[in-house]
């Protein structure tokens, strides 16, 4: 019963006190989540054939989620104190030069 | 005791050192094959102008006339020899004086030849083909400038070549000078080297050889002067030669014939061949013994005196015939034949050696002493008394022994296994005096009727009895049939070589049950195999499992299904655009980076990695500086915001 009050706060509080912005992120990251989750078990039922394009795909769920969790620091103004010098815009900017990276390797592994 | 050893041991000596004789001579097989040595040389080498000489020069030797279109190709040949060469000038006149008519003209021959007087360096090689050519092309040359330069090469160069030809050149000197020449014979015949104890040769084989006899002939006839050659040396000399007349070198073959003409028909020394002239076996329904008497061109040397000296039976050493005189053989053209019938007494089988000797009032023959020729005395066997027997391997003695008679085969066919043993006894014996003999094959053969597989076995002659057994323990032999059971033929197989009548004969059947013999396992690697092996074929890999279609388009919508579910969570956290300044960045920024990813969507369908990054610098590059752009006017609004 505890267990579903504590939830249920943790809940409210999210809801209350998070900006919309990390929300969005957060969303974000539930759909990557998801989608390796999918991949994985896909891997461990079926197989690994072909292994290439399981690798990319795979590569680019945990890939995108790291990137966006970094991201998701870098925005969080509870964190401003420990990044000073990096602004939300520039924090996003490099969000999206290291998806560009990303997922040439990815296209690259595609095969 | 002593005595007697040493008496065999002289005897021994003697036989070793027996005087030399010859034993064969120039027979037209030989004839024949030296012709095709010149015919070939002529075809061949028309070039050569050394070679035609010799061909020719062969031909002519052999009595085989040329053609008349071969006699003008020749004298052709001899036409456009150089005249500034003594040696092709030599070989020019020697083919024309061998050919009918060919009338030579070289102007400069008088020039050229009497240079090689004046040369200091002429060796007595050129002396002589300069002299040879100067006699046949009827030059007169100065003797005595000619004498004084070979006097010179020989001085310097005193080998076995130099001599032969030396003494070759003395021939053409008048007979006072060519008689200063006369000793050197002795000299060259010094340095003969003996092989064998049979032949002479001179260093440098065969052309020295034959040249060297040639010249000390013709020397010695043209001086009317007996050459200081022994007979046996001249024997040798001729055995030498006549040992090398399967030459293939048109040159030495022709000097070959040269020196055998010259020994046919000298003044002093004509060795005589001693060869069979009737076949080797000899048995009472041929018993004549036809020896052939020849010069070492296989011709007459007159009508002879031949004497047998003795006749030994050579596997008991015993002289079964002594002084005998030889018939000459009504009929015989050729007056080299003479015969004597070996078979009026009953001979014992086995070879025979004829000692010979020939006398005449020729006092030019040499080597008709000593001379040996042998023969063999045939007989006929037969094979009697043949027991053949299958009984149990542990007894000692056979038990049910059936005899086969002569020539025919046992009727009943016999049975036999490894328990058993097969013996077959049978006594050899001469047909006429039917006494036990041994002969050198006395074989049984198994000869599997299916297969053909033969297995041989050698029968013993028992020594007291001389009666031949053969047995065989199936047991033990088994391995040696491999195994094979299944009829075999017995055969009995005799042979020798002084038996007329080789025997094999198939004295029975017998049924063989043996243990089939392991088969060896042969690593495949060592295995013998000539078959066509099957045609090699590129295999591709095999593709992976896939899983059903149905499978992995459920999995596709699975792993797309969360796009809907983020914007399903945007909608309800409030997704809004309201930061969007619209500005021409913040467009260049959208499309470039939908780009980026379309170009990444085509570089995984069909390019390669260096060209998409050649799009992607100028695509990439755009976009950065319009993500920079929008970005800075961002962070500048933000800033005013909370200024």
């Amino acid at each position: 019963m505890k267990l579903i009050q504590v939830l249920s706060k943790l809940h409210d509080d999210y809801c209350a006190q998070t900006p919309k912005k990390l929300k969005l992120i957060d969303a974000y990251l539930v759909y990557i989540l998801l989608t390796g989750i999918a991949q994985f078990v896909y891997c461990c039922m079926v197989g690994t054939f072909p292994f290439n394009s399981f690798l990319a795909g795979f590569i680019s769920t945990v890939g995108s989620f790291v990137l966006a969790v970094c991201l998701r620091i870098q925005v969080n103004g509870q964190n401003k104190s420990q990044f000073p010098q990096i602004s939300p815009e520039r924090a996003f900017g490099d969000f999206i030069f290291a998806h560009v990276i990303l997922h040439l390797v990815v296209a690259n592994f595609l095969g | 005791m002593r005595v007697a050893t040493v008496f065999a041991l002289l005897g021994m000596a003697a036989l070793c050192w027996s005087t030399p004789y010859l034993n064969t001579y120039l027979k037209p097989e030989d004839k024949q094959s030296l012709k095709s040595v010149f015919t070939k040389a002529f075809a061949e080498q028309q070039q050569d102008i050394s070679a035609i000489h010799h061909a020719v020069g062969g031909l002519k030797f052999l009595g085989e006339s040329l053609s008349a279109q071969d006699s003008q190709k020749a004298c052709e040949i001899a036409k456009k020899a150089k005249d500034t060469d003594a040696k092709e000038l030599y070989h020019a006149a020697a083919i024309a004086s061998d050919l009918p008519s060919c009338a030579l003209s070289f102007p400069k021959a008088q020039e050229t030849l009497t240079a090689v007087a004046k040369d200091d360096k002429a060796t007595s090689q050129l002396i002589y083909y300069a002299l040879a050519a100067a006699e046949q092309l009827k030059v007169k040359v100065d003797q005595t400038a000619f004498n004084t330069a070979l006097q010179n090469a020989l001085k310097k160069d005193d080998s076995a070549l130099s001599l032969t030809y030396g003494l070759n050149a003395a021939v053409f000197f008048d007979a006072p000078t060519a008689t200063k020449y006369f000793d050197r014979i002795e000299d060259l015949v010094g340095q003969a080297d003996e092989i064998d104890g049979k032949y002479l040769q001179f260093e440098g084989g065969l052309s020295v050889t034959a040249g060297g006899v040639y010249a000390i002939y013709a020397l010695s006839d043209k001086l009317n002067k007996s050459p200081a050659v022994k007979s046996d040396e001249a024997v040798k000399f001729a055995s030498y030669l006549l040992n090398r007349k399967s030459v293939q070198i048109e040159r030495a073959a022709f000097l070959l014939l040269r020196a055998l003409k010259k020994l046919a028909n000298n003044k002093y020394q004509v060795p005589v061949a001693f060869t069979l002239g009737s076949p080797v076996a000899v048995n009472a329904g041929a018993p004549k013994v036809i020896v052939k008497l020849s010069n070492v061109f296989g011709e007459t040397v007159g009508t002879l005196a031949v004497n047998v000296d003795s006749a030994t039976h050579i596997p008991s050493s015993g002289v079964v015939l002594s002084r005998k005189q030889l018939a000459k053989v009504a009929g015989d053209n050729t007056n080299t034949l003479y015969e004597f019938n070996l078979m009026e007494q009953p001979r014992e089988r086995g070879f025979y050696k004829l000692s010979l000797s020939a006398g005449s009032q020729d006092k030019r023959l040499v080597g008709t002493n000593g001379a040996e020729v042998s023969v063999k005395v045939m007989t006929e066997v037969s094979v009697e008394d043949v027991e053949i027997a299958v009984f149990d391997r542990e007894h000692a003695q056979a038990t049910n022994t059936q005899k086969v008679a002569p020539g025919t085969k046992l009727k009943a066919s016999l049975e036999a296994d490894t328990h058993q043993k097969v013996i077959v006894k049978f006594a050899v014996k001469e047909k006429q005096t039917k006494k036990a003999v041994a002969v050198h094959q006395a074989f049984i053969a198994f000869v599997h009727e299916k297969t053909g597989k033969e297995l041989i076995f050698v029968a013993e002659p028992d020594p007291a009895t001389s009666v031949y057994k053969f047995d065989v323990d199936l047991q033990k032999s088994a391995k040696d049939f491999d195994g094979l059971s299944g009829k075999y033929n017995i055969r009995l197989i005799i042979g020798d070589s002084v038996v007329s009548n080789a025997i094999d004969w198939h004295l029975a059947d017998v049924s063989l049950k043996l243990p089939a013999a392991e088969t060896k396992k042969v690593k495949k690697s060592e295995l013998i195999n000539y078959e066509k092996l099957p045609e090699i074929k590129h295999l591709f890999r095999e593709p992976e499992k896939r899983p059903p279609q149905v499978v992995s388009d459920a999995f596709t919508a699975i792993c797309l299904a969360p796009i809907l579910l983020l914007f399903v969570l945007w909608l309800r956290v409030g997704i809004n655009f309201g930061n969007l300044t619209p500005s021409l960045w913040t467009l260049g920024f959208h499309i470039g980076l939908a780009a980026v990813f379309g170009l990444y969507f085509v570089f995984w369908v069909k390019l390669n990695m260096f060209v998409t990054l050649k799009y992607l610098a100028g695509i990439g590059g755009v976009t950065f500086l319009c993500g920079n752009r929008m970005l800075r006017a961002m962070a500048d609004r933000r800033k005013q915001k909370t200024e």
